[in-house]
């Protein structure tokens, strides 16, 4: 994923990855954020049947908030073989996000998987707001 | 992590360096790191003798921050970073020292066979391995446990193990601590942990995971006299094989001193034995 609006690259680090996401609001900012966790993990392909849920986080402030639901993300990746997609925010602040969408179960016949992703860290995760631009650099610890 | 140290660093010799507790106030013992001049001009590159400041202000840290050869920048403490907190003095068990991957550590399991047995096999063995435990990215355990199973299995490890006939009582004798850790309490381990662990088990994992085929050359310790040789466990075999070799050979595998001497020590043994271990008199 990577655009003018919002991406992601994964970045050297000393012993695990760093994933570096931006986007032109924090809704993009933490969809990118979550198809760089996915891409960390590896190439997923999914089946093409999905089902809709409805996501639901509360933090003390927007990093904890992104870091919760990319951890909400990578949790169900390991315990269901799920991925969630096409992200619709119905409310996203500093403290609270509310949104939908779309699950797809992973077929792991078909996916490379290339890093055992162990945890999304806090570890110096700071969202920066340039003008009309969010970044921010996150650790996962492979 | 592009910051640098800029704080003092004393040499106290060619392979220690020391960061003064007068660095920073907080800092309540010194830092002490162990590297060469070539480690230690790469050292100073990232920001991981500052981690080794910060350790230094840990409530009831013991003696000193200590940082091994090749620290690099980690989580809290740097990676290769080592400290020792006292509880008596306020000292905290700091999960960033534990790290993230917590009793991510090296267990080592003795088996009965020598290198005269394994090498010619080596690679056979290997594949075996391999083909065998489930390792790498996105591999499961072929067994997976419930919840209740998955508690019984973090509390008794190996023993678990063997009474649900995965393993042999033998092996569990020959595993380091038994193969669990005296007073593990999992009902401190979320559900979420646990939901992420059950398919795990029995797996190598990946990354930085890995089994290795050793031979043991030496053994260092109190009660360390043989260097490679007779396994104490089995020592009945050992026995016998000493025995044919004597007869193949014509030479004895001991010394007659040392024979005369063995006796001599079994039967004081005895002697002790049925007098309720009272000491005795070595005869020789």
């Amino acid at each position: 994923m990577d655009t003018d609006n919002a991406g992601y690259e994964l970045r050297d680090h000393t012993a695990d990855i760093a994933l570096f996401a931006w986007g032109d609001s924090l809704e993009s900012l933490f969809c990118a954020a979550a198809a760089g966790l996915y891409a960390t993990v590896g190439e997923l392909t999914c089946h093409s049947d999905t089902y809709h849920e409805t996501l639901r986080f509360q933090a003390t402030d927007v990093e904890s908030l992104l870091h919760d639901f990319l951890a909400e993300l990578h949790f169900r990746l390991e315990t269901q073989d799920v991925c969630l997609a096409d992200f619709n925010f119905t409310r996203l602040d500093d403290t609270i996000l509310h949104a939908t969408a779309d699950v797809a179960r992973i077929d792991r016949d078909a996916s490379i998987f290339d890093h055992e992703v162990k945890a999304v860290t806090y570890h110096e995760v700071n969202i920066v707001r340039h003008d009309n631009r969010y970044e921010v650099t996150l650790s996962l610890d492979i | 992590m592009d910051k640098k140290f800029e704080g003092t660093l004393e040499r106290i010799d060619q392979y220690r360096w020391r960061i003064p507790r007068s660095h920073h106030r907080d800092m309540r013992v010194d830092g002490v790191i162990y590297a060469d001049d070539r480690l230690m001009d790469t050292i100073r590159t990232d920001y991981s003798l500052q981690q080794v400041a910060n350790v230094a202000c840990l409530p009831g840290i013991v003696h000193h921050s200590l940082a091994m050869p090749d620290i690099h920048f980690g989580y809290g403490f740097c990676i290769g970073g080592v400290a020792a907190t006292d509880p008596a003095q306020g000292g905290v068990i700091s999960p960033g020292g534990v790290g993230y991957d917590i009793n991510c550590g090296v267990r080592l399991i003795r088996t009965n066979l020598t290198e005269d047995d394994v090498k010619p096999r080596l690679k056979v063995l290997i594949d075996k391995l391999f083909a065998t435990i489930p390792c790498g990215v996105g591999q499961r355990g072929k067994i997976s446990f419930d919840r209740k199973e998955l508690k019984k299995l973090m509390r008794e490890g190996s023993r678990f193990v063997v009474d649900r006939g995965f393993g042999f009582a033998a092996d569990v004798e020959v595993t380091e601590a038994g193969g669990c850790i005296e007073g593990a309490d999992p009902d401190l381990v979320s559900d979420r942990a646990l939901e992420r662990g059950k398919d795990q088990c029995g797996t190598l994992g990946s990354g930085n995971h890995f089994l290795e085929v050793q031979v043991v050359q030496a053994v260092f310790g109190e009660k360390a006299v043989v260097n490679q040789g007779v396994s104490t466990r089995y020592i009945y075999r050992e026995l016998l094989k000493q025995i044919v070799r004597m007869f193949q050979t014509g030479q004895p595998p001991i010394a007659p001193e040392e024979s005369v001497e063995i006796v001599a020590f079994i039967e004081a043994a005895l002697e002790s034995g049925d007098g309720g271990g009272r000491p005795v008199q070595l005869n020789i």
